[in-house]
Formats: structure tokens, C-alpha cells, sequence
């Protein structure tokens, strides 16, 4: 223990993601710090594209980790841990948006894009990005959810199909042609902004 | 083909995931027709704006609040396990006792011999009663029950459901009771 607690963060930060979850279920603690702060910037994000609000976002991005610990014995490294944990956010995330189908029907996202906008940690810097960034969030989340998870997972967290079929469980050819839907139907939704 | 067909290939195109035979055809297809190479470069556009989305960040007490949740919901679970083995055993508690009522309720013939310390002289003024009689008693607790009176060497009594058979001892009486 005393050892793990010695080891430099750069040398935390070349243990693969396995060899922690490892490491955590044997009762280090010191490896869900690493994966915290290795995962927390992809998860958020991804959440946040998800469900359009980013306090509901970090609430989530919480969650999900602390499943990562609740499950950290019943882990088996067969997947990618990145697979595990996209998809455990992809889930909640869902979860969410059901929740609020159900219990707040009116779309957050004009409320969360003048939260947004007033917010110093909204990611656009110039106005044009700034608008156009939050027409294609608000484009996103007009997408039914088994189109919204594939394409945020290929197109804004960049990770290939494989892994997107994995995550969602749908054969590849399904994640391909959802994908390009979505693409489709986005385009559709923003044309006017992206001539 | 149509436009809606060529439309299915857009995707793969752009990320030339096409072997050449069908991305030849796309092109040519793209080249006669306006309205499909527009879609496709707005296409492009978008995977492009997608891509470079900034990302946003998260709040300064984020890592804060997620350990102190952690901690919290970590508490309420251990809490969970430690007091969610108490109610199956209460309940396996009163499945045993209503057993052992139903299915041991005590024989009419089952005595109980009372020990004789708890034996007491329930005489108001202690020792033998003028004429032989003495009131004896035994202790059952705060509410015990006393005796009545008794005279012979093997009186009995009733008390509710419970009968009382006393011998006398020398001066002290043995006490027995059976319940029926």
C-alpha cells in the first residue's frame, strides 16, 4: 500500500485502465482516483451531449463512477474499461432522459442554452461558434436516443464502430446505419447553418 | 439508383470506408447530381463541427463532491448490509416461537417443579398462622403470583388456567404447578 501511495502520478498515469480496476478491487483506492481523473472530462462531456444540461451531466458523471466502485469485483477485464464505463454513462444518461420525458416534457434545451450562454464554462469562444454549438446541441437532442448515443460516441468522442456496437449492443452494421441516420437527419435539422 | 439510395453511402464515403468500385460510383453520381454533392459537403460540414466541439469543463468541486458522495453512499451501503440481515431474522424469530407455541403447548400433565427459594411466607405477619394455616407464596417477578391459602400437606388450587398442587414439606411447602 505503502508503495502504491509513493508511485509518481506519471507513473499512475501509464497503468492501464484494467491493471487499475485491478488494483481497486484488491482495495486501492488510489486507482479510482486515477481513473477519475483519467475519465471524468470524457464522461461529462459525453453526458452533457447527451442530456443537454451540464449540472445533470456532472450529477450523472458522478454515478457512473461510483458504479465503477460499487462493481469494481465484479469487473472482468473482457472489454475495453473505457467500453464498460461509456457504457454504464450511455445507460444512466438514457435513464435520465426517460425520466425527464416523463416528469418534465417541455425540452430543457432553450432554458439550458440561456444558462449556458451566461455560463464561463461554455465551450464556444467566438459568437458564431458559440451560436452554431448550441443549435447543434439543441439539433442532437431532437434525435430519438438509439440514433443520439451512436452518433455523440462516433462523431464528438471519436471512438470507432467496434466499440460504438459494443457499447450500445447492436450488430455493426446496425451502429453504421444508425450513424449515418443521424447524420442525415442532423443535417436536415441544421442546413441552414451549415452552408 | 436513387437520391435516397445514395444517400445510405454518404457516411461511409466521406470516411472512405468504400472499396473503389462502389466510391467510383458515388463520385460519379456526385458529379451529375447537385443536390446529393451539396448534401454531402453540408454532411462533411457537420462530422467536421461535430468533431471540434469544444468540450466543457467541469466545476472546480467536482472531484470534491464526487469523494464526498462516494463516502455518503458507501456509509448508506454498509449501513444496508449490517441492518439488512435484522429484519429475516425477526421474522425467522417469530416463525420459530409461533412453532414452538402451536406445537409445544405444555401438557396437562407437564409439571413444574418451582424452585424453593421462591418459596416466600406471604403471611402478612411472617411465620405460622394461628390454627395451622399459613399463606405461602412463590415469586414470579414483579407481577408474581401469590398463593392462596393452603391447609393439608397436598392442597391444590386454581388460579386462571393454572392449577397449583401443594405439598408440604416438613414446615415449607414444594410447590408444583400444571398448566392445562
Amino acid at each position: 500500500m505503502k508503495m502504491e501511495i509513493r508511485e509518481t502520478s506519471q507513473k499512475r498515469a501509464k497503468i492501464p485502465d484494467e491493471e487499475l480496476m485491478l488494483r481497486l478491487a484488491q482495495g486501492n483506492d488510489y486507482a479510482l482516483e486515477v481513473l477519475v481523473k483519467r475519465y471524468q472530462l470524457k464522461i461529462i462531456n459525453f453526458v452533457y451531449r447527451m442530456v443537454g444540461d451540464l449540472d445533470q451531466a456532472e450529477d450523472i458523471a458522478q454515478e457512473v463512477f461510483i458504479r465503477v466502485y460499487q462493481h469494481r469485483t465484479r469487473y472482468r477485464p473482457l472489454a475495453k474499461f473505457s467500453t464498460w464505463l461509456y457504457t454504464i454513462a450511455a445507460n444512466l444518461a438514457k435513464s435520465q432522459l426517460r425520466r425527464r420525458s416523463i416528469f418534465n416534457p417541455i425540452s430543457l434545451a432553450r432554458l439550458k442554452g440561456e444558462r449556458f450562454s451566461s455560463s464561463k464554462r461554455g465551450p464556444e469562444k467566438t459568437l458564431l461558434d458559440k451560436e452554431l454549438g448550441q443549435k447543434i446541441q439543441e439539433g442532437i437532442e431532437r434525435l430519438q436516443t438509439n440514433y443520439r448515443v451512436p452518433l455523440i460516441l462516433r462523431d464528438v468522442e471519436g471512438l470507432c464502430y467496434e466499440e460504438i456496437s459494443q457499447i450500445v449492443g447492436c450488430p455493426l452494421g446496425t451502429v453504421k446505419s444508425r450513424i449515418n441516420r443521424a447524420r442525415l437527419k442532423l443535417r436536415d435539422i441544421l442546413a441552414e447553418y451549415l452552408s | 439508383m436513387k437520391c435516397k439510395e445514395w444517400e445510405e453511402l454518404f457516411s461511409d464515403y466521406i470516411e472512405g470506408n468504400l472499396n473503389l468500385v462502389v466510391k467510383e460510383e458515388v463520385e460519379a453520381h456526385l458529379k451529375g447530381c447537385s443536390r446529393c454533392n451539396h448534401r454531402v459537403e453540408q454532411m462533411r460540414t457537420l462530422m467536421g463541427r461535430l468533431h471540434d466541439l469544444e468540450m466543457v469543463e467541469p466545476s472546480p468541486g467536482f472531484e470534491a463532491k464526487f469523494w464526498s458522495r462516494l463516502r455518503r453512499e458507501s456509509l448508506k451501503r454498509s449501513y444496508h448490509q449490517i441492518l439488512s440481515p435484522i429484519p429475516a431474522l425477526a421474522a425467522l424469530l417469530i416463525l420459530v416461537a409461533t412453532g414452538y407455541l402451536l406445537f409445544s403447548s405444555p401438557s396437562p400433565r407437564k409439571s413444574h417443579l418451582i424452585s424453593e427459594a421462591d418459596i416466600v411466607n406471604v403471611q402478612p405477619s411472617g411465620g405460622q398462622a394461628i390454627g395451622g394455616e399459613t399463606r405461602w407464596g412463590y415469586r414470579t417477578g414483579e407481577s408474581g403470583v401469590s398463593l392462596e391459602r393452603f391447609q393439608s400437606p397436598a392442597d391444590t388450587l386454581s388460579k386462571g388456567r393454572t392449577r397449583y398442587v401443594l405439598p408440604v414439606i416438613s414446615n415449607r411447602p414444594k410447590v408444583e404447578f400444571t398448566s392445562f
